[in-house]
């Protein structure tokens, strides 16, 4: 879990995921740009996977 | 470090071409990661697939593709070489998901009709998997002349192909099992 960040639960368990990963993607549209990082110019995705049960979550970074 | 599930391990077929020599390799590919204990696979042909090419990227995500690669912990893909480099449909393919690929392992078999084996394709390949999120391993197999690798009967002429295969799927399987390791219990910092 990334300093700051709410845990994510899984949404097939409901265990408490692992965030393992920052991806960054290009704006597409403008409603990216609402939510880019403005430093990084991209939006920040974490993605997480599920210690009990496998499955994987993302969401953008808060 | 105990693995419970079964890994997965899909193979994409990466060709839709009608009498692709690709697809044989890809069934043998899926034969062999069917005989390693503890492990599922599928052969997922992206010529079964729907495919719209009045869009691209995630606007055209395939739920059952998607959720093929959500399950998975490395992906086997079989890439012809089509004058040097991929064929455009597995890339249109390959870019309808992104999320779901990070972490994951993945190896590669190239195919050519030459000489080479798919050592081009692999190389082009490799920075779009890089930007995909995907781990790739050190071990390709390069299938050449492929039209002579099986006979009319389906039987495998190239007897080096399976320990060839054989070293590849260690390391993938390997690969995959340290990531789903990392992923499941290593947090990024």
């Amino acid at each position: 879990m990334s300093d700051g960040s709410s845990p994510m639960h899984c949404p097939k368990c409901g265990s408490t995921m692992n965030l393992h990963a920052e991806k960054l993607l290009d704006p597409r549209n403008r409603s990216d740009q609402v939510v880019m990082n403005s430093t990084l110019r991209g939006i920040v995705y974490e993605i997480f996977a599920c210690p009990a049960c496998g499955a994987s979550a993302w969401r953008v970074e808060a | 470090m105990t693995i419970e599930r079964p890994l997965y391990i899909p193979v994409i077929l990466g060709t839709v071409r009608r009498g692709r020599l690709s697809e044989p390799i890809a069934k043998l590919m899926t034969e062999e990661l069917r005989k390693r204990p503890g492990l599922e696979t599928d052969l997922i042909d992206i010529a079964a697939m729907p495919l719209p090419i009045n869009d691209a990227g995630q606007a055209i995500r395939d739920a059952a593709y998607s959720d093929a690669m959500i399950r998975a912990d490395a992906v086997v893909i079989v890439a012809p070489e089509y004058n040097h480099g991929y064929s455009g449909l597995l890339k249109h393919v390959l870019d309808s998901c992104l999320e779901e690929y990070i972490h994951k392992a993945a190896g590669i078999v190239g195919v050519s009709a030459g000489p080479w084996g798919g050592t081009r394709v692999i190389e082009n390949l490799l920075p779009v998997l890089r930007e995909l999120g995907l781990m790739t391993i050190f071990w390709d197999v390069n299938v050449a002349n492929a039209q002579q690798v099986f006979g009319p009967d389906g039987d495998l002429r190239d007897q080096t192909l399976p320990g060839r295969i054989d070293k590849f799927l260690k390391e993938l399987i390997w690969m995959a099992k340290t990531l789903r390791y990392g992923r499941e219990h290593i947090s990024l910092e």
